[in-house]
């Protein structure tokens, strides 16, 4: 993101905040969505952490990675938002909130990847383990480099690596040996 | 389990991460993503919070509310033992309904406005003369308060209890957003919606949904048009100021007589006089037409409350 809109939005200039919310509302949703499985849920948690750049507008320009930062503050607020629903005797129950899922996508073209082979890939994704699933996600999904992910979710790189190359193994498994 | 695994052969490797690589790419499509609707619901939630950073600022005026809705509160524990009420009509409610339900009743002075800060927290800004009844606490299956007069609503967003703003001849319904309705003296009303999306209902049985920017006109109850408008001349007013952009005079005079409680009447000369610029209502009445008489030249004939304004002579 331009440096010159974070300034814009530390002023408070709402045109520059919109374009703001223009460039991470898909990206922070979709994370926002693999956390809580709940479309609704997750507008009100990436609407929530919006809110909290609006407010702390002031001292945007000194956080070093907006990105992180985002996806922080919209992990957190997910969580809790899980935490708030298990609460409820109809919601999730408190064991679903560590886990991350990933909704299964249908194959983006039969001639790449067969029906088949996409449940294969879809089924594989869904037995890794919850963090490597996460890791897997942040990586190979959003394309965060390794770095950051490490800061975020306060593990080693090596330990990132480690998950990214454990998942797409099993990825490629899927992919080559019919089940 | 190590992921160096020695049962996948190294030849067609590129290809198959390749066609995962592909595959992943589904997961990052953006089609389900309904950006509006994040946005809008963003928006409203900073709305909220700029009226809430304008509370803290006149401190005075939120503890005087504050102060009512925590006897309203008291009020309302005590008889809800006895007298459990669902949800119904503040408009047609008697008093000691009323009452028995918890709401207080709030009659705006000429020339002040109120904020008023709901147990759910939601924020109304009530402006001059206007007639608000609300609870110090919502009951039953929905948000419901009554205004006569001109209000700004900050609605908390809640899909469980809809909050409904009765007004003269129609009700305002809404999930959560902020919009404007006024009543003025002559039986006609407007709704203007900021942001989000509220339903009116009539009580001749119109409905009609609005979208933001929206404006719908009323008269004795029935919708007499809908278009869309600039929503900062309706909404200036609860900063202590009132835009006007090529308004007539007429209209003008009578958002003035409406908020000091003037019967300000103008010849018909002046009526159609289109005008130009802001007024501050934070200063009296007199200020106000000194205001718009640097606006648009013209001669004050004053007769305590009842005033004339004239053009001058030869212009």
């Amino acid at each position: 993101m331009e440096a010159n809109i974070i300034y814009r939005i530390t002023k408070g200039d709402e045109r520059a905040f919109d374009r703001m919310m223009d460039a991470w509302s898909a990206r922070l949703y979709r994370y926002a969505l693999n956390i809580t499985r709940s479309s609704e849920v997750a507008e009100e948690v990436v609407s929530d952490v919006f809110l909290e750049v609006w407010k702390s507008r002031g001292s945007l320009l000194e956080i070093a990675s907006l990105e992180s930062w985002l996806r922080t503050v919209t992990y957190r607020k997910a969580v809790t938002a899980l935490r708030h629903l298990a609460s409820r005797p109809e919601g999730v129950s408190l064991d679903e909130v560590a886990q991350f899922i990933m909704d299964p996508i249908p194959s983006p073209d039969e001639d790449i990847i067969s029906r088949e082979e996409g449940e294969r890939l879809n089924e594989a994704i869904r037995q890794l383990p919850d963090k490597c699933r996460h890791v897997f996600y942040l990586a190979k999904i959003d394309c965060i480099s390794y770095k950051e992910i490490a800061a975020m979710l306060d593990i080693t790189v090596a330990t990132v690596n480690y998950h990214v190359g454990y998942a797409m193994d099993s990825l490629r498994r899927a992919l080559r040996t019919p089940s | 389990m190590n992921h160096d695994n020695p049962h996948i052969p190294k030849d067609n490797s590129d290809q198959i991460d390749r066609r995962i690589d592909l595959f992943l790419d589904g997961f990052r499509s953006d089609d389900d993503v309904d950006l509006e609707r994040i946005k809008m619901l963003s928006r409203s939630k900073i709305r909220m919070e700029q009226v809430r950073e304008r509370m803290k600022t006149r401190r005075k005026v939120f503890a005087c509310v504050a102060a009512a809705a925590v006897v309203a509160c008291i009020i309302g524990v005590a008889t809800w033992i006895i007298n459990p009420v669902s949800s119904f009509n503040v408009s047609e409610a008697s008093e000691s309904l009323l009452a028995d339900a918890g709401y207080v009743t709030l009659h705006v002075p000429a020339g002040e406005c109120r904020e008023i800060s709901l147990p759910d927290g939601s924020v109304i800004i009530a402006n001059a003369r206007t007639v608000v009844k609300y609870p110090g606490e919502f009951r039953g299956s929905e948000r419901r308060i009554y205004a006569d007069g001109e209000v700004y609503c900050c609605i908390a967003r809640d899909t469980l209890r809809p909050f409904v703003v009765e007004s003269r001849g129609f009700d305002v319904k809404v999930l959560g957003t902020t919009f404007n309705v006024r009543n003025s003296s002559d039986s006609t009303a407007n709704v203007v919606l900021v942001e989000g999306s509220v339903e009116i209902n009539t009580d001749s049985h119109e409905c009609v949904r609005m979208s933001p920017d929206d404006r719908v006109d009323l008269h004795n109850g029935n919708i007499t048009s809908m278009r869309s408008v600039d929503t900062s001349l309706y909404t200036s007013w609860i900063n202590g100021m009132l835009y006007f952009k090529g308004e007539p005079m007429r209209s003008v005079i009578s958002r003035i007589n409406d908020y000091y409680d003037l019967d300000i009447t103008c010849d018909s000369a002046l009526a159609g006089v289109k005008v130009y610029g802001k007024l501050n209502l934070k200063g009296s009445h007199t200020e106000v037409i000194n205001s718009i008489q640097s606006i648009v030249p013209m001669n004050v004939e004053r007769r305590g409350r009842h005033i004339i304004l004239r053009p001058i002579e030869g212009v």
